[in-house]
């Protein structure tokens, strides 16, 4: 049984050690799965990938293609004689990605044989990233339909980061509604409290002859000119680090149109109206504000006026 | 030498096990035909019998919006979110669909702008386009062709 067990294991390890030298091509790599964690002042992040040409013959890398446009290749140079090492750099470049990013690299090559035919392989490199998310701000547009209450909505802002972080300078860019943060869990948990300010949402004359609004190419009808109902709140957030971001959240205010014309048909009568025309700013309120003024404990009940939104 | 055979074949079993574990639950593992909807696709047939308003989405880099794009369409991508997002948020409105794509089948940059979008908004309605903008191209061209003289 045992000397069995051990004719067992002598020819599995057998098959392991024939069978990647009869699948793989001359190139050897060092790894092919490169893990990295970004820190929060860093906008991209480089992976070497070391190989070797372990076969017989001369490795040509014909191409080299990434699973997407932020994700760049270097190479030194593209022929590799047997035995000679090289290493291939992938450069991503964050933009404005967060969590955990999984990109690939797919290098074709060709190596000749003896029957003089090429053998072209593909092989594929793994870049994983996580990017910090330090905050998230969840949902990023809170909204009111024309026969919803105007009751207060809460936008959360969860910070996920070690160290003290300021959130300061709440504008709101418009004069739909009004916002201020409120500390739920210091540190960790606040609220962008926003309110709709009702003598500053009437809607404005329904226009038959307007424009399509981009975006709503299906109804293929004129929409009707901007109500004013959309507004833009942000906040800055500044981190230890030195590096400050920005945060933006939409509050609409939706309004039905005092006309009905120029309304697609495939929008009921009292739906609100769309538009992607700037917002006009009529007014900027700036609201300083430092977290940690208005503490509200863990587990304690918020004020009655602040109804936390469960809408998208 | 039989019991060599027999060996290596026990062996062989024994190795198509996890294979094939894998090539039926593995979360990475390729589909065994290309041309089947993925999870929250929709081909271009079903979003044109959709009775709803439609909000496309262009997740392909900005030079190829620039170069064109489906007749509309607004540009969103993760290089520039932040920016690309209001115009977004400001098209939308309660009953849209959101149709994302990208550049092909292979491309995965729609699926992450529609999770991304989804997760961010909580809005339900957001598909990608099953084919992407190769599929669209051409319809694209055609039209653009019909309309010159």
């Amino acid at each position: 049984m045992v000397s069995d067990m051990r004719e067992y294991l002598l020819i599995a390890y057998g098959l392991l050690c024939c069978l990647p030298q009869l699948v793989q091509a001359g190139l050897e790599w060092d790894t092919r799965r490169i893990n990295y964690v970004a820190t929060l002042s860093e906008d991209k992040a480089e992976a070497s990938f070391k190989f070797t040409n372990t076969g017989e013959h001369t490795v040509t890398i014909n191409t080299s293609r990434t699973s997407c446009g932020c994700t760049t290749v270097i190479l030194d140079k593209m022929e590799y004689d047997p035995g000679e090492s090289g290493d291939i750099t992938a450069v991503f470049a964050f933009g404005n990605r967060a969590g955990k990013q999984h990109k690939r690299i797919t290098l074709r090559t060709s190596e000749p044989r003896d029957n003089d035919k090429p053998v072209v392989e593909d092989t594929h490199l793994y870049f994983r990233v996580t990017i910090p998310q330090p905050i998230k701000v969840r949902p990023r547009m809170v909204y009111w339909k024309p026969d919803e209450p105007h009751t207060p909505k809460a936008v959360r802002v969860t910070i996920d980061h070690e160290g003290p972080v300021n959130l300061t300078n709440v504008e709101v860019d418009g004069v739909a509604v009004s916002a201020e943060i409120k500390t739920v869990d210091e540190g960790k948990h606040y609220e962008l409290i926003i309110t709709p300010n009702p003598a500053e949402t009437t809607p404005v004359q329904v226009q038959p002859d307007t424009q399509v609004a981009e975006g709503q190419v299906e109804s293929g009808q004129p929409l009707p000119e901007p109500t004013k109902d959309k507004t833009v709140i942000s906040f800055q957030a500044e981190f230890k680090e030195d590096v400050t971001r920005t945060y933006t959240v939409m509050a609409r205010v939706m309004q039905a149109p005092t006309e009905k014309l120029g309304v697609s048909e495939k929008q009921p009568a009292s739906e609100p109206v769309a538009t992607t025309q700037p917002i006009r700013a009529n007014s900027l309120t700036t609201v300083m504000k430092t977290l940690g003024s208005r503490d509200i404990s863990e587990g304690q009940e918020a004020p009655a006026d602040v109804i936390p939104s469960d809408q998208p | 030498m039989r019991r060599l055979i027999y060996q290596c074949l026990v062996l062989l079993c024994i190795a198509l096990i996890p294979t094939v574990a894998s090539g039926l639950w593995h979360p990475n593992r390729p589909s065994w035909q290309a041309d089947v909807l993925q999870q929250g696709e929709v081909t271009l047939a079903t979003v044109r019998a959709w009775s709803a308003d439609v909000l496309w989405l262009d997740a392909r880099q900005a030079e190829a919006y620039e170069s064109d794009h489906y007749p509309g369409a607004l540009p969103l991508n993760e290089d520039e979110w932040e920016s690309l997002l209001l115009p977004v948020l400001e098209g939308w409105l309660p009953g849209t669909k959101i149709v994302v794509y990208c550049d092909d089948q292979a491309c995965r940059a729609s699926h992450d702008v529609a999770d991304r979008l989804r997760e961010e908004t909580g809005w339900e309605d957001i598909h990608v386009l099953h084919g992407g903008w190769a599929l669209l191209a051409g319809e694209v061209a055609e039209a653009s062709s019909g309309d010159t003289p």
